[in-house]
Formats: C-alpha cells, structure tokens, sequence
C-alpha cells in the first residue's frame, strides 16, 4: 500500500515538472506539435527504458486484445474535454471541477469494481474523505485566482 | 452549465485513462503499457500536426534542449502510476496524484524555478490544502 501510495506521489511531483516544461515548450510551437513533441519523448523513454530493464522480454507481449491499440486515443478525449472547459469557465473553476470529477468517478469505480479495479467498498469514512477533499481542492483553486495558473495547459498530454 | 459538463467528462476521461492503462499493464507490464498508450497517442498527434500542415516545429530550437525532453518524464509517470492503481486501485491513486501536483507546482511557484509568478497563498487557500491532506488522510486510513 505504501509503495503504491508513494509511486502516486511522486508522479503527481513529476506531472508539475512535466506541465513546466510542456509550457515552455508550448510558448514555441503549437498545441498540437506540443502534445507531439511531449507524447513522442514519453514513447522514446518508455520503449527504450522498458527495453533495458527487460531485454528481449520486453517484447514478449503475446496477442493484445484490439483495444489495447487505442486507449491512447482517450487522450484525445481528455484534451477535448479541458480546452473546451476552460475556455467556457475559466481555469481556475475547470480545473477544480475537472479535479473533483476524476476523484469521484475514482471512488464510484472503485466501489462497483468496474474496469478491472478489484472492488474496494465505500465506506462513510471514505465519503467524508472525498467531501473533505473536493472543498479543500474548491477552497484552494477558487479562492486563489489572483495566482497565476501555470498548471492549466495541459497537466494531460503527460498522461498519454 | 454546458462548461461544467465538459469538465465533468474530462474528469471522467482522466479515471478511464489511468484505469485503461492498469489494466493494460497488468496484462502486458507496466513499461510495455506506457509505451504503447505513449506511441498510438504520439501516432495520433503527429497525424494532426501533418494534417494540420502545421509547421510551428521549426520555431523548436527556440526551446532550451533540456525542455523538449520533458515528454520522457510520463514513462515514469505512468510506469508508477500502474502499479499505484494496481495496488489500491482507483481513488487513493487519484487523490495522492492531485495532492502531489498542487504542492509541486506551489513549491515550484514559491521557489521561482522557470520563471513563474510566485503569489502569497491566501488563508483559505492554506486552509483548502489542510483540508485535502485530511481528505487523503481518510481515503487512506
């Protein structure tokens, strides 16, 4: 559980470093030569870091299901999705939202063991955490909206 | 209201995604998931920019060439990430990841690295990120 929760944690720090550096790319180029340039070093570096730790096994993958060969597409839908949020309602208001919303949806996935996940039960504590969770995160980003929001462009592109 | 939805589904779309790719990586290993959402995204983006005849790359070299790599970081991202959502599953991953983000990139503000404005946290903004440490606090526990 520990591992899991700090493997979270730190690719939540390397999600902020990654949007930095996406936005100074993105200050260059285009959005969509960002997100290229962004998803093609994320290829580069899996492969070739996968490759190295696992040798040739790294390509012993058997025969994927058809699906496999387009989960990467939902990334399309992630984007879509934010732009047009931010665009209608600001960064600052999306970005909670979008923040609040992937929680919830987490927790209700979790409880009904969809998707795979091994079912985890709701329990009234978990509940107050996500209400606790989701104002904190409303207080934060609302309430701070004089603060610049460097982390509105794309905290999506990282996730491929 | 019509922008509530759309954030609302981009949320949404962010739980498949991180959900997709366990699951993926559970079959196939965390690496070999990375690199394959990595690539059909990458094979996609490209396909726009090409479609687009959008030629904005050559203004790349004005980009420090540590910046441009910044893409290599989501092989860690996402190789932690899977195994994160396979050992506690969705909900604890996600919140952990939120948290994480918020108090990089204030961290980040505050120090001045890149460049950013850093601001003065409100009082009620401090008090938002005690509440969502108790938040994960619950989740956990």
């Amino acid at each position: 559980m520990i591992v899991g929760i700090v493997m979270a944690l730190a690719a939540g720090c390397l999600i902020s470093v990654q949007t930095m550096f996406n936005n100074k790319v993105s200050a260059a180029v285009s959005s969509h030569t960002t997100t290229a340039l962004v998803l093609g070093m994320g290829l580069i570096a899996s492969f070739g870091i996968g490759w190295l730790m696992e040798g040739s096994s790294f390509f012993a993958t058997g025969t994927m299901p058809l699906w496999y060969w387009f989960s990467g597409l939902l990334g399309i839908g992630v984007v879509t999705f934010v732009v047009n949020g931010v665009k209608q309602l600001g960064a600052s208001y999306a970005i909670s939202i979008v923040m609040a919303s992937q929680l919830l949806c987490a927790l209700w996935w979790d409880s009904m063991g969809w998707f795979g996940l091994k079912q985890v039960p709701l329990t009234p504590q978990k509940a107050v955490g996500a209400v606790l969770l989701i104002i904190g995160l409303v207080l934060y980003k609302v309430t701070g909206k004089t603060r610049k929001q460097v982390n509105q462009g794309k905290p999506v592109a990282a996730r491929g | 209201m019509k922008g509530i939805i759309y954030a609302c589904l981009a949320g949404a779309f962010l739980t498949l995604q991180g959900t997709a790719n366990a699951a993926i990586g559970d079959e196939i290993g965390a690496w070999q998931a990375a690199a394959l959402t990595q690539g059909t995204g990458f094979a996609a983006a490209l396909l726009i920019v090409l479609l687009l005849g959008d030629k904005s790359w050559r203004n790349l070299n004005q980009v420090k060439p540590i910046y441009r790599l910044g893409g290599g970081f989501a092989a860690f991202i996402l190789f932690s990430n899977i195994t994160a959502y396979n050992q506690n599953g969705a909900a604890l991953t996600v919140a952990s990841l939120l948290i994480a983000q918020m108090i990089a990139t204030l961290t980040m503000e505050k120090a001045g690295w890149f460049g950013t404005a850093t601001g003065r946290l409100r009082k009620s903004q401090w008090a938002g990120l005690a509440l969502m440490v108790i938040g994960i606090l619950c989740l956990t526990l």
